[in-house]
């Protein structure tokens, strides 16, 4: 089996099942919906109707229509 | 917003990443990806390099030096909140140059094809709620940005402490507020600190 370092290395990906899980994950799921509630609310009233499809930098960053990733 | 860098610090995301740059590692930015509520699109098939260079050759360059390097400069980790697969990639495409049937749909015609189907070899990355994607920014990739698609994905990208990258996405000065890291653990505190250590002399000039 390769090391971590070996697959994104050469093969350039790795997936890495399950880092999180359970009550965990529910908690930074919430916590990013929180961030997203936040976010939204400020879009709309912003730049009303228009699509966002990534929040970048947060806590304090800026919302866009179009992403790369 | 502690439970997040929290989370983001945990060796359990920290140890993978750090072994794959082979040392230490700083913490860059985090982004949180989800569906759009009006429109659907598919996401540009890019290179991360294609957005620090001036030309081609610079970029062919680039991606000569990093194949001879050790070890990769940086990475991306995203992890599924739910279930998804919005994430495409081209494995082994990161340590060389395109195709022709590549360089066709990432740049040809001032980048026209970018957002088209049948990138060679391009491999759907399905996962499950609590899995992560680590991945090398230079090879091939695209996100999907449709609205019947559920997507609620942390993106969070790691950097080597050897390859430091200075960008407009490591400008985040409010690291530096004094109550921003009270009640995280001491050692993700520190990991921040870091970061605002080494990134701070950039804050100035850039916010």
């Amino acid at each position: 089996m390769k090391s971590a370092y070996r697959s994104v290395k050469e093969e350039g990906y790795l997936i890495i099942p399950e880092i999180f899980r359970g009550n965990e994950l529910a908690q930074l799921k919430n916590a990013c919906d929180g961030v997203l509630e936040r976010f939204t609310i400020e879009h709309d009233r912003e730049k009303p109707q228009t699509d966002l499809c990534a929040i970048f930098t947060i806590p304090s960053g800026s919302t866009t229509a179009t992403a790369n990733r | 917003m502690n439970s997040i860098l929290e989370m983001i610090a945990d060796p359990r995301c920290v140890g993978t990443v750090e072994q794959i740059l082979g040392g230490p590692s700083l913490f860059r930015s985090i982004s949180y990806m989800v569906n759009p509520r009006y429109s659907s699109e598919d996401g540009n098939w890019h290179r991360d390099t294609q957005f620090m260079v001036k030309d081609d050759e610079e970029e062919r360059a680039m991606i000569r030096k990093f194949r001879s390097a050790e070890n990769v400069s940086g990475v991306h980790l995203q992890i599924a909140l739910i279930d998804n697969d919005d994430i495409e990639y081209v494995p082994y495409s990161a340590n060389r140059y395109d195709s022709p049937d590549e360089a066709y749909i990432r740049l040809d015609d001032n980048k026209s094809h970018c957002r088209e189907d049948g990138m060679p070899n391009a491999l759907r990355v399905a996962l499950k709620a609590g899995d992560g994607l680590i991945f090398d920014p230079v090879g091939h990739h695209r996100g999907r940005y449709h609205k019947e698609i559920p997507r609620r994905s942390l993106h969070i990208t790691y950097t080597s402490m050897n390859h430091v990258l200075h960008d407009e996405f490591a400008v985040q000065p409010w690291f530096d507020e004094p109550s921003y890291l009270t009640g995280l653990s001491p050692r993700a505190a520190g990991y921040y600190r870091t970061y605002a250590d080494v990134y701070r002399r950039n804050w100035t000039s850039q916010s």
